[in-house]
């Protein structure tokens, strides 16, 4: 890591830790109620017992798993989708529009339907989580494809590359920060799509034990239950950078 | 009119005004835990028979979803008073250091709930359940714990399966994903009364929780502490809202009325949930709340006495 990137990381994480300290410091001063919003040393310490009473490390395992499955899924529907709406201009105007309202669609409220449909397993919370996934990384990619320089293509053309070069050594590399806003934004709708229906229909994951946590007023392990949510969260971010670092090294 | 008359009249007017606020009711926000079922329509019934008014309260009613968001409305003081919360949740709260108290109950027992399957099924009772799947809503729940006692009573050791509420049961079991499905009177009667369901059995026979106080109407204390008067009323209130709810059938009207549901449906609703189970006093068997509550992890340790002494405030009065 060069200077340039420790620098950022460090501020950042001076930030947090000055965020947790004056958090801290609110809830000894009564600030705010210990009910509502626990001491971070008390998230903190109620990781063991969590991990003793609801197998957090394994809910972890399970969460990240399904959103790696359904941001799979939504990666083998989404990008080739993107790409025929690239090609296919009638049909890219077309339904453009329709896949941003349907994006804008809050598809987690669909879940008894999903329930008949595929039953109360982890499919239900794949497919449900794939959807709202799929639809940003179709949309990215055609856009992401149509914003590639004309004078890039140009400079492919006159020296006569075949197709596959061009869209492989040119086009693709172009694209790919485009496409990978429409992933990072579909890999998070699809962990918030299924820590909702964990907490929804209590079926395995973070989410059910922030559900349990909370109707216990277990405060302190609701927090550290959420945290464990964000570092999932931080896992697909920083993992789809690295992708992303590896498709476009410059 | 002389200057001096003018002026005096003038003065008492201003008087009256500014002391009118001084007569206006007491101001109560209420959260009611959850809606439809039964239980809930009391406050309406306070509120359109003018009984709040008559007792002086200004009563303003939400609705919660059940589980812990109703109680935490009051937890943060944003509310008053909640209706109806499961018990084991304010005294999971009240462990926690939340400014919560108990004024009253709500219902005691779990008969209202029931147990149902398709027509074509072959479980006939609970006993039948055995080696197949119970539903019960949520983990913690009063169905959870409801379920428990009741495979307890019947010697039965059935699969326990969290379906999360009516609609969501009716939907799996209709589906044929689950042998059975729960419900409270009077949801889902309408599939009752045309044959799609068959009732096995109810929550009467969860007969170690019978005459337990199950849900509360509880307070924030800081509000409780500063509107004691206030609380003591709203009790009364309570009490007669529920007195005219059981007694005229122009409230089962109302009360189909205003949640769409069909009079067939709830003109047995007295029966369903009878009165001897609704009153808003005894606060019963919070010993075995207690218990309950420690062995499903809702609290670390056992209330001493004098913690359940300092929860309980009946009507509104001090322990």
């Amino acid at each position: 890591m060069t200077r340039l990137h420790k620098v950022p990381v460090i501020v950042g994480l001076f930030g947090l830790l000055a965020c947790a300290v004056l958090l801290e410091l609110a809830v000894n001063f009564g600030w705010v109620m210990e009910i509502i919003v626990p001491r971070p040393t008390d998230t903190v310490l109620s990781f063991p017992s969590l991990q003793e009473d609801m197998d957090l490390v394994g809910n972890f395992f399970v969460t990240l798993g399904m959103t790696a499955a359904a941001t799979a899924l939504a990666l083998l529907i989404g990008l080739p989708f993107g790409y025929f709406l690239y090609r296919r201009e009638a049909y890219g105007v077309a339904y453009e529009g329709w896949l941003a309202a349907a994006f804008s669609t809050p598809i987690v409220l669909l879940y008894p339907l999903f329930l008949v449909i595929f039953g109360r397993n982890h499919m239900t919370l794949i497919v449900m989580g794939c959807i709202p996934g799929a639809i940003p990384i179709a949309i990215q990619t055609r856009q992401g494809l149509l914003g590639v320089s004309k004078t890039l293509l140009n400079v492919g053309r006159s020296f006569n590359v075949s197709e596959r070069d061009m869209f492989r050594k040119i086009m693709l590399p172009s694209a790919v920060p485009t496409i990978f806003t429409g992933i990072r934004i579909g890999v998070m709708y699809t962990l918030v799509n299924i820590v909702a229906i964990e907490y929804l229909i209590d079926f395995g994951g973070l989410g059910r034990i922030v559900s349990q946590m909370y109707d216990n007023f277990s405060i302190p392990e609701t927090y550290a239950a959420i945290v464990a949510v964000i570092l999932v969260s931080t896992f697909f971010y920083w993992g789809f950078g690295r992708v992303e670092k590896w498709l476009r090294p410059v | 009119m002389s200057k001096t008359l003018k002026t005096i009249a003038i003065a008492a007017a201003g008087v009256a005004v500014l002391s009118a606020p001084s007569f206006a009711a007491d101001k109560v926000r209420l959260v009611n835990s959850t809606k439809v079922v039964f239980e809930t329509e009391h406050p309406y019934t306070g509120l359109e028979e003018g009984i709040f008014k008559k007792h002086n309260l200004d009563v303003s009613v939400i609705h919660g979803s059940g589980g812990a968001a109703s109680l935490q409305a009051v937890i943060t003081g944003s509310q008053d008073v909640v209706w109806g919360n499961g018990v084991l949740g304010v005294v999971s709260a009240y462990a926690k250091g939340a400014p919560v108290r108990i004024l009253g109950s709500n219902i005691r027992g779990v008969q209202d709930l029931y147990w149902y399957v398709k027509p074509e099924s072959p479980i006939k009772s609970f006993k039948d359940l055995n080696g197949k799947q119970m539903a019960y809503s949520r983990p913690g729940s009063t169905t959870d714990l409801a379920a428990r006692f009741i495979a307890e009573a019947q010697n039965i050791k059935p699969k326990f399966v969290s379906v999360g509420g009516p609609s969501g049961s009716r939907t799996q079991l209709m589906s044929g994903q689950v042998d059975s499905g729960w419900s409270v009177y009077p949801l889902n009667k309408n599939l009752l009364r045309e044959g799609k369901i068959r009732i096995i059995g109810t929550g009467k026979e969860a007969s170690g929780l019978n005459g337990v106080t199950i849900r509360v109407i509880a307070a924030n204390v800081n509000w409780l502490n500063k509107n004691r008067d206030v609380a003591k009323r709203l009790m009364t209130a309570f009490k007669e809202s529920v007195d005219m709810t059981y007694s005229n059938t122009k409230r089962l009207e109302t009360y189909a009325k205003r949640w769409k549901l069909n009079f067939e449906d709830v003109k047995d609703a007295a029966k369903d949930t009878p009165q001897s189970i609704a009153t808003i006093l005894p606060i019963a068997g919070l010993d075995k709340i207690n218990e309950i509550a420690l062995a499903n992890k809702k609290i670390k340790k056992l209330l001493t006495a004098a913690q359940l002494k300092e929860l309980v405030h009946p009507m509104g009065n001090k322990p």
